[in-house]
């Protein structure tokens, strides 16, 4: 019935759920086992009468199994606390395993002695405090750096200092205390003279106003078969209403420049004082605006404007 | 070996009772897991249905072979036209749409009938590995903390209504970490058997055998791993899951009890399964290394004959180039020499 030769007849050639087979050996992981290899006279599994040593949070113990025992599987292992003393343990393993074979008897205080020289690292390693080893994930940290470079770039952060700087500059925190580079300033000298060039070359440009519903009756009378063909959308002419006021914005900015830059060139000589006029407040001059009118048939009205350099304005419904 | 003579009961609370069984002899049978294994196999192929291709499958196109002269492969085709169909082999395991080589039948021989002794004995043999606690652990079930083997609960187990009572039980005889071994072991199946109602694949866990169900099947059947099986109707399938021997088995008293009507003992019959007594084995005790070993054997065992003493052979010389050898075999070579000697002696000074 209960043999230890059966038993290793089913283990050793069979199935057991310890094997843990390699390409040279074969392993047990039984952890009562006392070479940690799988063969007949290591098996715990197929020795009724075996021994170990094993260690507990730095305490050796001393398990025994018996036969007489083998069918209580609670009571099987009888456990012995192994002195700290090497030696003495070694005597006590050898009172236990009186006589018993020779090879469990040498085995057990092989293990004893290669438990007790492990202890030894393991304290000699605590008192060098060893440096921590982390474990770096190979794609996360290749991931993140790519993620960082990329917050970098989107970041922007050239632009956002020059802005922060300027609006330093505007709001007069640096007084008149800063001092440019002359070669930059220069740039910018010569930068602003071009615009002004730019703007006075400019040709007189139409522009398309919208119509404002006040001025439904006029509209009425002023009728022209030619102009009922034009139809544009009111989408249109808003956005030019826009464009007209932005234009005279600039051109008010860019004369406030002209200004500046005047009195700066005097100054080039003795130190680069650069103050600017605070920004005018756009006003766009001379043009008249009434409320659009919602479209009604092949309603023209046409507007004309006294102005210097006022352009011809249609207003086309 | 004698069986251990009494086993223990415990209480549903894992305490001793006073009672005690006398170990049935199915414990002693032999241990054959060569023949468990095979009458697993075999009895395992008895749930299996029938599975075959569609005997038309491939064969429902009139396609015809172009013969030769065509400079196409001689394969049938099929007729016709108007179709991307037409011309397209046809009914070879070979051509798209043709059928396969050698479809599957469903008169393939699915079940094996087994032999009822055989059977019988390997049910037996799996009991009788039950009982070794090395043969369990080697299967894999966590027995660290169970009381004793065979493990025997009193029949208050077989009156279990709720599975809340099933755990608690289990949970007091040790034997729950086994079941958290089950569900650790909860994975996806590989394969199509996915998509096919089997999805998952877990470990098995205890077997209960019980007498009476008095609820104990339902109150048992939620818990994952754990088995129930009567003890009238003992399946080699759930003795030895997988052809190995070795399953953690958790007896009813009155299950116990009756193993000795059903399987008999060597010499006396079986009261239910007729003419059947458990199988002798081959040898009384198998422990051969320890019979070797014994006393009374290396007594009765004739000394080896001491063998005489050969004379330790030496080592051959050449008595050309060994005077001293030349010598021993012919003593009248020294004279030879020395005349020869002279002689060339004399023709020299000449």
């Amino acid at each position: 019935m209960q043999s230890d030769d059966i038993a290793w007849g089913v283990i050793g050639k069979g199935q057991c759920a310890y094997k843990a087979p390699s390409k040279t050996q074969m392993f047990c992981r039984n952890e009562f086992n006392l070479t940690g290899l799988c063969n007949r006279a290591s098996c715990p599994l197929a020795n009724s009468q075996y021994a170990t040593v094993r260690e507990e949070n730095g305490v050796c113990y001393l398990y025994l199994k018996v036969i007489e025992r083998s069918h209580f599987p609670q009571r099987l292992w009888e456990k012995v606390k192994l002195p700290k003393n090497m030696t003495a343990a070694v005597k006590l393993i050898d009172e236990n395993l009186l006589h018993w074979s020779k090879f469990v008897r040498q085995k057990c205080k092989a293990r004893l002695i290669r438990i007790h020289q492990y202890l030894i690292k393991m304290r000699r390693m605590q008192l060098n405090q060893h440096q921590k080893i982390i474990p770096l994930a190979r794609k996360i940290e290749r991931r993140e750096t790519r993620r960082e470079a990329k917050a970098l770039i989107a970041a922007r952060l050239d632009n956002a200092i020059e802005k922060e700087l300027l609006g330093r500059l505007k709001e007069g925190v640096y007084g008149d205390i800063y001092n440019f580079n002359q070669k930059a300033f220069e740039n910018v000298l010569d930068q602003e003279v071009e615009m002004e060039e730019e703007e006075e070359i400019q040709p007189p440009q139409r522009q398309f106003i919208e119509d404002f519903d006040e001025s439904d009756d006029d509209g009425d009378d002023d009728e022209d078969i030619e102009d009922a063909a034009y139809t544009f959308d009111a989408d249109s002419d808003d956005e030019s209403d826009e464009d007209d006021a932005s234009e005279n914005e600039e051109d008010e900015a860019s004369d406030n420049q002209e200004e500046g830059s005047d009195i700066d060139m005097e100054d080039i000589g003795s130190k680069k004082k650069v103050s600017f006029a605070p920004l005018p407040k756009a006003a766009p001059t001379k043009v008249s605006k009434k409320a659009t009118k919602k479209r009604r048939g092949a309603k023209i009205e046409i507007e004309y404007e006294n102005e210097a350099t006022a352009p011809r304005k249609k207003i086309i419904s | 070996m004698a069986a251990r003579p009494l086993v223990t009961v415990y209480s549903e609370k894992n305490e001793a009772t006073g009672t005690q069984v006398k170990c049935p002899a199915v414990y002693s049978t032999p241990i054959r897991p060569d023949l468990v294994n095979f009458i697993h196999d075999q009895l395992r192929k008895n749930k299996r249905q029938p599975y075959a291709v569609s005997t038309k499958a491939g064969h429902q196109t009139s396609a015809e072979s172009w013969g030769t002269g065509r400079a196409v492969a001689r394969i049938p085709r099929v007729r016709g036209g108007g179709t991307h169909r037409s011309g397209q082999g046809a009914f070879g395991n070979m051509c798209r749409g043709g059928r396969m080589f050698a479809p599957t039948k469903t008169y393939r021989r699915w079940h094996r009938r087994v032999n009822v002794a055989q059977r019988r004995y390997a049910a037996a043999s799996a009991i009788a590995a039950s009982g070794i606690p090395a043969l369990i652990q080697s299967r894999g079930h966590i027995i660290d903390k169970l009381n004793e083997v065979p493990f025997v609960i009193s029949d208050k187990i077989e009156g279990f209504k709720k599975t809340k009572e099933a755990v608690a039980f289990l949970k007091a005889a040790n034997l729950w970490d086994d079941i958290l071994k089950v569900y650790n072991s909860k994975r996806y199946r590989a394969g199509k058997g996915k998509g096919r109602n089997r999805r998952y694949k877990q470990k098995k866990g205890p077997l209960v055998i019980y007498n009476n169900d008095g609820g104990l099947v339902q109150s048992f059947r939620n818990i994952p791993g754990v088995s129930t099986v009567s003890i009238d109707r003992l399946n080699l399938l759930k003795l030895a899951p997988g052809g190995h021997v070795g399953r953690l088995i958790v007896w009813t008293e009155s299950a116990f009890r009756k193993l000795d009507s059903i399987f008999g003992t060597f010499s006396r019959l079986s009261d239910v399964k007729k003419g059947f007594h458990l199988p002798h084995p081959k040898m009384t005790n198998a422990d051969l290394s320890r019979l070797l070993r014994s006393e009374e054997i290396l007594k009765a065992i004739v000394p080896k004959p001491s063998t005489a003493i050969v004379a330790k052979k030496q080592r051959h010389g050449n008595p050309l180039k060994n005077r001293a050898l030349m010598k021993k075999l012919n003593p009248y070579s020294s004279v030879i020499k020395r005349a020869g000697r002279a002689a060339t002696a004399k023709s020299q000074k000449a």
